[in-house]
């Protein structure tokens, strides 16, 4: 059928598309040489609004590089010498 | 090594397992509206987790790299970044001004560490209290950076701004907290440091009520 063909067209979806959101920090390990969030930061953190220090932040940095799909280039959106902003 | 026979069970894995086939995220949350973006403000991107943010954050120029004037823009929970938002109406913001002629160099990292504190929620000591029955809302509503020709400033919005009032005196304290936690922790500044001088200004907190009345004498808190 034409589902089919569509289904094996359409591109991989990337791992951020398809990951689903942490909602238990305790029952995340991370790898040898990564360190957690600080649990002192969410001793009374709700389901999904944890508190991340910087330290645990920054492990991201050097490895979350993948440019985001929704993300426009940056000339098409008028980044000019003029005034100008940006919604992150 | 300790093996976690849960997560195990659970076939998680974060980033830092398998960066190209990772399968949970770490929430943040910072997602702009799509609808009713105002206009000489253009909507980059929204986000809900770490892993996003930082894929932005390594495609996008620092705050060095900027036009002249230029502002960046950080809110979340759909708030838009003007005075007249329902969670903005009420608040103020904490300030920095810096020459930029001395601050190249360190903008861009200052810039960082508020974002992280930002998406961190680590500005605000009250939220992280051990007291279970203590449970407030965030105050930050958002961050900016603004470049202008001889100038960087770094401010954070805040949902509420005391009133100076005697009876809001844990308002005012809990905000002096977010100031002086911004002017140590995240700029690196001595709690002692004289910051103010030609085009400088101190870590100032203003209510965005106190900055729409130009010219009079504004009430402001300096950390």
């Amino acid at each position: 059928t034409s589902t089919k063909t569509q289904a094996i067209a359409a591109p991989l979806p990337s791992a951020l598309a398809t990951a689903r959101v942490i909602d238990d920090l305790d029952r995340i390990s991370y790898p040898d040489g990564i360190q957690s969030p600080k649990p002192e930061l969410n001793v009374n953190a709700k389901q999904g609004k944890f508190r991340y220090d910087r330290d645990f932040l920054l492990q991201f940095m050097a490895i979350c590089k993948e440019r985001p799909d929704s993300l426009p280039p940056l000339d098409a959106i008028g980044l000019e010498p003029s005034e100008q902003s940006y919604a992150l | 090594q300790e093996v976690d026979m849960q997560a195990q069970a659970d076939n998680i894995r974060t980033v830092f397992s398998d960066a190209k086939n990772f399968n949970v995220k770490t929430p943040s949350t910072f997602a702009p509206a799509g609808q009713g973006w105002m206009e000489d403000i253009k909507r980059v991107i929204s986000f809900d987790s770490v892993e996003e943010f930082w894929g932005l954050y390594n495609n996008i120029i620092p705050p060095s790299s900027l036009p002249q004037k230029a502002n960046y823009y950080l809110f979340k929970d759909n708030i838009m970044p003007a005075w007249e938002d329902e969670a903005n109406k009420n608040g103020g913001k904490w300030s920095i001004q810096l020459p930029k002629d001395k601050n190249r160099l360190g903008v861009d990292k200052m810039w960082l560490y508020t974002m992280l504190a930002a998406i961190g929620e680590t500005f605000d000591p009250t939220l992280t209290s051990s007291d279970p029955d203590a449970t407030p809302q965030s105050l930050i509503t958002g961050v900016i950076v603004s470049t202008r020709p001889s100038f960087y400033r770094i401010s954070i919005w805040t949902r509420v701004a005391p009133s100076g009032a005697a009876d809001d005196e844990k308002l005012r304290e809990r905000i002096e907290a977010i100031g002086k936690n911004f002017k140590t922790s995240v700029l690196g500044y001595p709690e002692s440091a004289k910051l103010s001088g030609p085009l400088a200004t101190e870590v100032e907190f203003m209510s965005h009520k106190d900055s729409e009345k130009k010219g009079k004498q504004a009430k402001k808190i300096i950390v």
